[in-house]
């Protein structure tokens, strides 16, 4: 009788493997079904900011013919996490990131999305003619803002940021959906205050690239002199930022360990003389009649 | 002088069988409740052993009581105010449920209900607090009753551990001299209460006209300092309703003029209750003594209910005449004051017991030697000097002196030994009456040494061995029910009442 649940639970396995087994094949199928066109869509969005096909490298390196030099198990999990590939040593990982000075993102995208990318770069680009476009577009622009960088105003950037200027082609001010430490900000789009420590240079490829931002800074493209106030704008605050971000954090963690302890030291004072059990000890142990 | 009315009560200790019957009686009636199930009002534990909750003697463990500060002022060694403010949530000092025991009933259902099987049915263990199955049943409240496991429990009696040199403990624990005896205990309704003095939301209190210490049950409010505060872990917490209880001296029997259900049913007939008459401007007083004059400054309290100034005092303070009569005649003014047999209960607690005991006069092993009937200790060692071996019962008890002066005298061996020398002439006396095989001299000598004359010791024969039911019980029926009969001038019957009892008297007011 009381093996009945064990039982059940063994069929419950062999029904889940063959489960497994079908799901398997379905997902193999699958992948060669991959969309290719919303691959193009999502390549646009996630990657054409560093990446071209056939455009030539930019931040990241041209994709074009990538599904022959690499295998697709090797392109997958290094889409879907790179900072991993990089940590486990992979060879080729690492290489990469010798070669471009940073390491690729890690994107968030689902395995049916990686899978879609791949596709659309196999496809070299069909229905993507468009990305690679804006990919060498942004390249010129890339490197222009890489050279201009040195002459970038941090605080010319931060007037731009919270549109304390204007840009000088209308686009609206990054702190409309944007926020930066102490230069607060909207919270529609995410923080930008670190930023640059992940992407470098390279986040000022984004607007043009990523959507939302891409249809608007498209029509009103930023000049090189703003991205280079702007990128060392972002500069400053991500420096700033990896001594005090940890900061308050760090702050409050010690604060309550310490606070955590001296609870603990007043109340077992106070409490000193708590009365724990008398029967127990007395019977498991100290003074017994011995003869 | 302040002079209020008590009741009061003594137990012979030599009497008490140990048959458990007042505990038994006291169950049925008041503490049958769930919440109640662990509560033994009246209790009766095995001397030498630890007692219920386990070794609630060790005031350096339980914090009940009260002690004197530097300057000789009384507090409560609980905690004063400071420390009550600090541990208004969380008192420190509670017995824990194993230390008094789980309370549990057994599955008799199986019994009957069990399916056809190989093995017997068994009637396993069920706690009467969490309703699981209970395999192992580790403590009881007479756990050690008659010296059951005494190699622990009366090894770690308090008395012993605080009192006995290495020597006597060691002859304590010789098999071939070990004794016993039995210590019946209830609320002792004490004159300075700890339980009263340690109750933050003032919902104990001390009945004007009887003495009787009750918890009010509409405004105890469930801190259990009380618990802590007495030192005789007289009072209880009840875990349903979440309010303290306590022996109510079955009041609503007194009221009507019976003795407590305990007193009624004990077997031995041990029990003895009475009014006495106290000076209550005494009572601070009395409770700061020095430890050996403690027992001494309590009798000091309890008036002598024939002096008028006393009987005036008395009327001032609207005691009713029939209480005063039976003042006059209450066994517990012999015992204690007249014959002065009867000592409180560790009175180094200093809450005035009002509980008197006679200590047992232990151990007598009758042995015929050389043609004389001798109660000795029965020991060969005993010298037999000039005095006779039956003046020297008391020295030479197996349970050494020390032992029942830590119990009864805050270690005064003298006043102890004054006791025992007593009953050993009373004994001594009527052997020589009724038997007629002592030594004359050895005779005049032991009521010359107990200061007793024949006549006292014939008058505490008859009150210890031939009592009747009214010589031993000499409750005054309340006034209030007199009136309600019509005896007495009408008198509203509420207007004495407190609130008391179970439960809530009126429905709580609810407004939603
Ligand atoms: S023995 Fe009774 S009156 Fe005395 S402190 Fe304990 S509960 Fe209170
Ligand atoms: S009923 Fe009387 S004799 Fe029996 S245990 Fe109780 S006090 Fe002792």
């Amino acid at each position: 009788m009381l093996n009945a649940p064990s039982r059940r639970r063994a069929q419950f396995k062999q029904v889940l493997l063959v489960l497994a087994a079908v799901g398997l094949g379905v997902s193999i199928t699958d992948a060669w079904a991959a969309d290719a066109a919303a691959g193009g869509t999502l390549f646009k969005q996630k990657c054409a900011a560093c990446h071209t096909i056939g455009g030539g490298d930019t931040v990241g390196p041209d994709l074009a013919g990538v599904t022959e030099r690499r295998d697709t198990a090797w392109l997958k999990s290094w889409i879907a996490d790179p900072p991993g590939m990089i940590a486990s040593g992979d060879p080729t990982a690492t290489q990469l990131k010798s070669k471009y000075g940073m390491p690729m993102p890690d994107l968030g995208l689902s395995e049916d999305e990686i899978a879609n990318v791949i596709a659309y770069l196999a496809s070299g680009g069909a229905g993507g003619g468009q990305a690679s476009a804006a990919g060498a577009a942004e390249a010129g622009s890339t490197a222009a803002a890489a050279e201009s960088e040195s002459t970038g105003s941090a605080e010319q950037g931060e007037r731009l940021f919270t549109g304390e200027a204007d840009f000088r082609n209308g686009g609206p001010a990054c702190s409309a959906c944007h926020a930066v430490a102490d230069a607060g900000g909207g919270s529609l789009g995410p923080d930008l205050t670190t930023t640059y420590s992940r992407l470098g240079d390279a986040m000022i490829t984004w607007p043009q690239a990523m959507l939302p931002m891409q249809p608007i800074f498209t029509e009103d493209p930023l000049t090189d002199t703003e991205k280079a106030d702007l990128l060392a704008f972002f500069k400053e605050k991500a420096a700033g930022d990896d001594l005090s971000a940890s900061g308050p954090v760090a702050m409050l963690l010690g604060l309550s360990i310490i606070g955590a302890i001296v609870l603990a030291v007043i109340l077992s004072v106070v409490w000193k003389k708590r009365l724990i059990a008398v029967r127990e000890p007395m019977v498991s142990g100290t003074n017994r009649w011995r003869r | 002088m302040d002079i209020r009315a008590q009741v009061s009560m003594v137990f012979h200790l030599d009497k008490c069988i140990g048959c458990h019957t007042c505990s038994i009686a006291c169950k049925n009636i008041w503490t049958d409740r769930q919440g109640t199930e662990y509560m033994w009002w009246n209790n009766v534990e095995t001397k030498p052993g630890t007692g219920y909750p386990t070794q609630w003697e060790d005031q350096e463990k339980y914090k009940g009581g009260w002690e004197r500060d530097s300057r000789g002022r009384l507090k409560l060694k609980l905690q004063g105010r400071a420390g009550a403010l600090t541990n208004i949530f969380y008192n420190p000092s509670l017995p824990t449920l194993d230390d008094y025991y789980e309370p549990w009933t057994y599955d008799y259902k199986n019994l009957f209900d069990a399916p056809e099987g190989d093995d017997q049915p068994t009637a396993r263990a069920v706690s009467l607090v969490t309703g699981d199955f209970m395999d192992t049943l580790e403590a009881g409240p007479n756990w050690d009753d008659d010296l059951g496991g005494s190699e622990v429990y009366a090894a770690n009696d308090p008395n012993i551990l605080k009192a006995l040199t290495e020597n006597e403990q060691q002859a304590v624990r010789t098999l071939e001299q070990t004794v016993f005896f039995y210590l019946p205990r209830i609320c002792n309704h004490c004159l300075n209460p700890g339980c009263v003095a340690a109750c933050p939301t003032g919902a104990i209190y001390k009945r004007g006209e009887d003495g009787i210490v009750l918890i009010s049950q509409n405004r105890c409010r469930a801190w259990r300092m009380c618990v802590s505060g007495c030192p005789y872990k007289k009072t209880y917490f009840n875990w349903s309703t979440g309010k303290s209880e306590k022996c109510i001296l079955c009041y609503p029997r007194l009221e009507s003029g019976q003795p407590p259900a305990c007193f009624h049913s004990c077997v031995g007939r041990i029990r003895y209750i009475g009014m006495v008459l106290y000076d209550a401007d005494g009572i601070e007083q009395a409770a700061r003594s020095n430890d050996h004059g403690l027992v001494d400054a309590q009798k000091a309290l309890i008036m002598d209910p024939f002096d008028p100034e006393v009987i005036a005092g008395a009327k001032r303070n609207g005691v009713g005449d029939s209480v005063v009569a039976a003042a006059q005649v209450s066994p517990v003014y012999k015992f204690v004051k007249t014959w002065g047999l009867a000592l409180p209960l560790h009175p180094e607690f200093r809450t005035l017991p009002m509980l008197f005991y006679v200590p047992p006069l232990l151990p007598v092993i009758a042995a015929i030697r050389d043609g004389q009937y001798e109660t000795t200790a029965g020991m060969e060692s005993a010298p037999a000097d000039e005095t006779g071996p039956n003046l020297n019962t008391v020295d030479q008890a197996r349970l050494p002196l020390s032992y029942m002066a830590s119990l009864f005298t805050a270690g005064n061996l003298e006043q102890m030994r004054k006791v025992f020398h007593k009953m050993v002439a009373v004994r001594m006396y009527m052997r020589q009456e009724q038997v007629g095989d002592q030594k004359e001299e050895e005779v005049e000598e032991a009521l010359r040494r107990a200061e007793f004359t024949s006549e006292d010791c014939l008058r505490v024969f008859e009150l210890t061995s031939l009592p009747t039911f009214e010589e031993r019980f000499v409750v005054p029926p309340m006034e209030r029910e007199r009136a309600m009969d019509g005896e007495l001038p009408p008198l509203d019957p509420y207007s004495r009442k407190a609130a008391g009892g179970f439960g809530f008297r009126d429905a709580p007011a609810r407004r939603f």
